[in-house]
């Protein structure tokens, strides 16, 4: 008894710090896309943003681990984008050079942007069907 | 010139692709708020209990017919109020004298014998013939490879205990799903498609649709529009704006669920959705400027029903917008660069529904499944090979129109298998 209260209390403390925490890394990739990386990084950003939090919001289950699940996509966008960023840039400047970002980034964002949201909603359902067999 | 009219189109493009985009994640934000704010159990108004008439249209379906059939005398209605009709039409193999086998045995069983002359003109020709000789209020469709449980019939009818209700749909489940790579992406499709798509048009009272099979309508409405439409591929579609132009309108069951067995080849798959494809244009040319001006329905079902009518051309318009796009791009002539990301976006879709990946995920979800999903990044592939079905499509539309040729029916074959595929027992109890 007095375990599973010390576990629930630990859990009321650490779960607003996780919050916390994966609102920093959301909006710090954010800032470094903007900063660092091209305008199309940071719009592919926003998309994963605006499109994930309402879909996220309404599916059943932690809001710590959906949490998660959007810092982490956060995270594989910017590292995604820093390579294509840097992938672009090593093709040499021919007359077109300033439309193959327009052209490659949607193509290249959306064939990690699928999987991911496709296993991370293989993951949010694993938990519910265990949190329903328990 | 030419650059300011390509830009022009590709913007109109992304617009229309656009409002398909948001139309579908309004569709799945709205059944997940629902599946979160409702219990799962259901009234069905059971003391409603009209005279109901099942036709089975069955061409050449030896292999699945007895399987049909012996699942219609276990049905749950009573039996003094159903009427069961096969209809054989023209077929050349062994269904007719399976059929005839289960009429001797039971009296609701009918078997209406179509000849080579009369038959063998498609799913409407043959339902009409099946019409004459139904006498239920409530007429019910099934395709020979389905197989209902138990409690189907109840499920469906009840919804016409409400006298605005003019036709029914329920849920197919794929039941051959672990076949091949084609029945698992047909699996996909059929959860986007049923799961999300027709639950949040029933929830946001916009147009079900009714397909054609696992469904019904009530007789007096087929009698006040004069049977099937025979020169349309896709009755069902048809069926489903004229319920709703003479006033009334479509319910979507979730709960009532039947299984079917998924065409398994890429060929097989070409020419079922040739047909839907081919069905859906001839509807849309139909009903288009009806729907658009009619008195009976909303404005939210009429931007619903032009979307719904336009889907089977967007494979199209997505592909020539991202032909249009690129060109733009390479001539650094693009004035939105934003505008190239919904027309990627949009290459994740199935055609059937036009439901995008996030609305497969979703479906899939709420299906409570996992692995079915991690495939959802290949339908991109089923895109691609729907831009070839419903481009062949389109020139043959145009193509019968100009020359002033009719419309083929192309029948889909069913090899019997799906059964094989019941791993789980008690689902395998369920549907056996």
């Amino acid at each position: 008894m007095l375990k599973e209260q010390r576990r629930r209390s630990m859990k009321r403390t650490i779960n607003p710090l996780l919050s916390i925490l994966c609102s920093e890394i959301i909006v710090g990739c954010l800032l470094v896309s903007n900063r660092i990386l091209s305008v199309q990084s940071t719009e592919s950003l926003v998309f994963l943003n605006l499109f994930c939090i309402p879909l996220f919001i309404q599916l059943k289950g932690a809001s710590t681990v959906k949490e998660g699940m959007l810092a982490i996509g956060n995270l594989i966008c910017l590292l995604m984008n820093t390579l294509f960023y840097y992938l672009i840039d090593s093709i040499p400047k021919i007359l077109y050079y300033n439309k193959a970002e327009t052209l490659i980034y949607p193509i290249l964002n959306l064939t990690w942007m699928v999987p991911f949201l496709s296993i991370g909603f293989s993951f949010i359902t694993r938990q519910k069907m265990n949190r329903v067999s328990k | 010139m030419i650059l300011e009219i390509f830009n022009v189109f590709f913007a109109l493009t992304v617009v229309l692709i656009t409002c398909y985009m948001v139309r579908h994640y309004i569709f799945t934000l709205t059944v997940l708020r629902k599946h979160n704010h409702t219990e799962s159990f259901r009234v069905h108004a059971l003391h409603f209990q009209p005279s109901v008439t099942i036709l089975i249209p069955a061409h050449n379906e030896e292999k699945v017919i007895s399987k049909l059939l012996q699942k219609m005398t276990e049905l749950a209605y009573p039996k003094e109020k159903l009427e069961v009709i096969v209809i054989d039409d023209a077929s050349i193999d062994g269904t007719g004298k399976k059929a005839d086998s289960m009429a001797k045995q039971f009296n609701y069983i009918k078997v209406l014998h179509r000849t080579l002359m009369e038959g063998g003109r498609g799913k409407p020709a043959a339902l009409n013939a099946g019409l004459k000789k139904a006498s239920g209020e409530i007429i019910l469709c099934f395709d020979a490879d389905y197989l209902p449980n138990s409690y189907l019939v109840e499920r469906l009818v009840a919804e016409f205990a409400n006298p605005r209700i003019g036709a029914v749909q329920g849920r197919p489940v794929v039941l051959n799903e672990p076949q091949n790579f084609v029945t698992r992406l047909i699996t996909l499709e059929r959860i986007g498609g049923y799961r999300v798509d027709q639950e949040a048009r029933n929830i946001l009272k916009l147009i079900p649709q009714f397909g054609g099979t696992v469904g019904g309508f009530r007789r007096l409405i087929i009698d006040a529009i004069g049977g099937f439409d025979e020169s349309m591929l896709t009755e069902d579609t048809d069926l489903t704006f004229q319920v709703y132009l003479e006033g009334y309108t479509v319910s979507y069951v979730a709960d009532a669920e039947c299984y079917e067995e998924a065409v398994s080849t890429w060929k097989a798959y070409w020419r079922q959705r040739h047909r839907w494809a081919l069905g859906h244009m001839q509807v849309c040319f139909k009903h288009f400027f009806k729907v658009m001006l009619s008195s009976k329905l909303r404005l939210r079902q009429k931007i619903d029903g032009l979307l719904l009518l336009g889907i089977y051309f967007m494979p199209l318009i997505t592909f020539s917008a991202f032909i249009v796009g690129l060109f733009l791009i390479i001539t650094n002539s693009l004035i939105i660069d934003t505008l190239w990301f919904p027309v990627i976006l949009s290459f994740y879709s199935f055609v059937g529904n036009y439901a995008p990946f996030f609305e497969v995920a979703v479906g899939v979800y709420l299906d409570g499944r996992t692995r079915v999903q991690w495939l959802a990044p290949l339908m991109f592939f089923s895109f691609i090979y729907n831009v070839f079905i419903c481009g062949k499509a389109f020139i043959d539309l145009v193509t019968c129109r100009l020359i002033g040729r009719k419309t083929s029916w192309q029948k889909t074959d069913h090899p019997g298998y799906g059964r094989s595929y019941i791993k789980n027992p008690v689902a395998s109890a369920v549907i056996e």
